[in-house]
């Protein structure tokens, strides 16, 4: 057996965990609320050391007294804890994050996701897969109206978009599976490799 | 004041990172780079936010006490939460007892949690995906050809099983994604806007 | 009712107990499967065997550590290819556990004996606020992090003397757990390759940014780790896994396949007992 003092936490733990499976228990529960805990923990050391960097050097470096100014908004966002009167001026720091969010998404989408995937859907019918791509997506668009009466064409390519999106959502299902396994394969090995060596 | 004043604020900082983009004035460049570095600045302080809550929520049940079974997982937490906080920000993140919860606890506990839906997904799999119509068939063969396609032992078996894989994502999947992004993006395009203009609300939460 | 019908009614904890057995077994017994190498891994490969030494690399750190099994094997072999071509590599995150994965995993490779931190490599860290952190980043690296992740102030790195944007290193390879659309979105209009590290559930929608031509390349999950190791010829955490990997779709495949059988026969059983 290991004689690391960390993958023994880090096994024991585990197995924890995955006592759930068999039925829920004071042991899971625990170990739960350590994950919280810890991860909540970690954030914070996080959010610390991104404060230090972005609001403490400029401040002290530079003199560059704006970034008070942020400080104060984020500092608001924790306003309900003094007073729930105050619940109000935690919308502030939200509405500046919304916007800034919001408009970046909105100028980048516009072009990454619509612009170049239209000019990518150009392509000359030369072969059946191209074909397919290019009908597929127009049938898939089509599946999506459904704010007005569709007519019989639009109806029968929108029948045709669901088909596409069953084989779109076969290849997620698939992924998912596979994206599953090997996360598991990894606590496998740190149990049965790393703790207690059945595998080689 | 108290709804109109964050409508205001969100129109505004969205306009100026728009108008920076579209429009390449050099006089609006410093207020839009500084908009985005304030953003990272706010963002930060969110990130203690959980950590806040999670504290009044358990020091308020350790202090109404009660039964062991709801006491100690509090009182656990509430341990897990500053001896991590004590060793990462006096002890220091290089220093031994940091890297021991970070690798040791943190790291393997996410890990578990997450990988525990792969036995969820098995009886999922096996209890909930039934062929119950032409269309969900559809679904799970391209799904089972996908798997025997990515795996090693699905080459083994038959040499033509990588290429029905290959095929599914890079032509039969491709139509169908790149629909869904486009429509996707149609609909961010209505949303944002709707932000933007103060018609959506929602992410001001109740009166 | 038949035999048929009972293979849909295994208690859940059997199926468990037969997954952890199915996936330890050929971990301890390897059967050695061939693995061969699929476009995306070769596309990607080759796009970083391409760079040459004195390059600079960002290296976007954005895997969860939840999710670290399917894309840390990526992310070691790309940073191990990085190094050994001589590139030099600017690691930065969105995600709080970035850094730290970063200072832990990534930097314990052999390589990274022979390299100077601020002149080879540099850990910027994390940067909070999702797309928007990205975003800052990109447009101005040095004004996005004052500090690097060691406290270092950035303007005294050497590394990053003549790097101000995205646009002014030679790459950009990120790994994530989350999507590849942020990337794609604030990253690629800055015109330089762009390469992507992906957990398995978010490689369908990443397909028609690889067809596109915005993304040069993309490793999907585990078996795209295992996939880039074997071109490097350093086997390593990704190809151990793939036996288990096949045995454990073989094992799902078989759930799927009872299950529906069981459906079938109980269907046909009840249609007959309503003719009847």
């Amino acid at each position: 057996m290991s004689t690391n003092p960390g993958v023994w936490v880090a096994a024991i733990l585990t197995v924890f965990v995955y006592s759930y499976l068999y039925k829920e228990n004071l042991f899971y529960q625990l170990t739960e609320h350590l994950y919280v805990g810890v991860a909540a923990g970690y954030t914070v050391v996080i959010a610390y050391t991104n404060l230090q960097s972005s609001v403490w050097q400029p401040l002290t470096a530079k003199g560059d007294y704006l970034v008070l100014v942020p400080s104060l908004l984020g500092l608001m966002l924790f306003a309900p804890f003094i007073s729930s009167s105050l619940r109000w001026v935690k919308r502030l720091p939200i509405a500046v994050i919304i916007g800034i969010g919001t408009a970046l998404t909105l100028r980048a989408t516009v072009i990454a996701q619509f612009t170049a995937q239209l000019k990518a859907t150009i392509i000359p019918l030369t072969s059946i897969d191209s074909v397919i791509i290019v009908l597929g997506t127009l049938a898939t668009l089509s599946y999506f109206f459904f704010t007005f009466r569709q007519n019989a064409a639009l109806r029968v390519s929108s029948e045709i978009g669901k088909w596409v999106i069953m084989v779109t959502f076969g290849a997620a299902f698939g992924n998912g599976i596979m994206g599953r396994i090997s996360l598991l394969i990894a606590r496998i090995q740190l149990v049965f490799q790393e703790w207690i060596p059945l595998i080689k | 004041m108290k709804r109109e004043l964050p409508v205001f604020l969100t129109a505004i900082t969205g306009l100026i990172l728009l108008a920076d983009y579209y429009f390449n004035i050099p006089a609006l460049k410093p207020y839009a780079s500084a908009m985005q570095n304030w953003g990272v600045i706010i963002a930060a302080f969110t990130l203690a936010l959980a950590a806040a809550n999670l504290i009044k929520i358990h020091t308020l049940r350790v202090s109404r006490g009660g039964r062991i079974g709801t006491v100690l997982p509090s009182l656990v937490l509430l341990t897990g939460l500053f001896v991590t906080i004590f060793s990462g920000i006096f002890l220091g993140r290089s220093s031994p007892s940091f890297s021991f919860i970070f690798n040791n606890m943190y790291t393997p506990l996410a890990a578990a949690f997450y990988a525990m839906t792969a036995f969820h997904l098995a009886s999922a799999s096996y209890r909930a995906f039934r062929a119950r119509s032409a269309q969900a068939a559809v679904l799970l063969i391209t799904g089972v050809l996908l798997m025997l396609g990515r795996a090693p032992i699905g080459e083994t078996i038959w040499s033509r099983f990588p290429k029905i894989a290959d095929w599914i994502m890079g032509v039969g999947n491709l139509a169908g994604s790149r629909g869904i992004m486009i429509s996707i993006a149609v609909g961010v395009i209505g949303v944002s806007m709707r932000v933007l203009t103060g018609i959506d609300r929602a992410h001001l939460g109740a009166e | 009712m038949s035999i048929v019908e009972r293979l849909g009614r295994i208690d859940n904890r059997i199926i468990y107990t037969v997954l952890i057995i199915v996936l330890i077994w050929p971990l301890a017994n390897p059967l050695g499967l061939p693995v061969s190498v699929g476009a995306n891994t070769r596309r990607t490969y080759e796009a970083i065997d391409a760079l040459e030494s004195g390059n600079v690399v960002l290296f976007w750190a954005g895997y969860s550590a939840s999710g670290a099994g399917d894309v840390q094997p990526q992310a070691v072999a790309i940073a191990r290819h990085l190094f050994q071509q001589g590139v030099k590599i600017i690691f930065l995150s969105d995600v709080v556990e970035g850094p730290m994965l970063v200072e832990n995993v990534i930097t314990n490779i052999p390589e990274i004996t022979s390299q100077t931190y601020g002149v080879d490599w540099v850990n910027l860290g994390y940067l909070a606020g999702g797309e928007n952190g990205i975003s800052a980043a990109a447009k101005g690296l040095k004004e996005a992090y004052p500090l690097d992740f060691r406290g270092n102030p950035t303007e005294s790195l050497a590394l990053l003397a003549n790097i101000e944007t995205a646009g002014d290193v030679d790459m950009t390879v990120f790994f994530t757990t989350q999507n590849s659309d942020m990337y794609v979105r604030q990253v690629y209009p800055y015109g330089k390759p762009l390469i992507g590290g992906l957990i398995n559930t978010i490689v369908p929608q990443a397909e028609p940014y690889v067809n596109s031509g915005q993304l040069t390349g993309i490793l999907a999950g585990l078996r795209g780790g295992a996939e880039y190791e074997l071109l490097m010829k350093q086997p390593s955490l990704g190809l151990a896994a793939m036996d288990a990997q096949s045995i454990g779709h073989l094992l799902f495949i078989l759930l799927i396949g009872m299950a529906n059988l069981a459906y079938f026969a109980q269907r046909n059983r009840l249609a007959r007992k309503v003719g009847e």
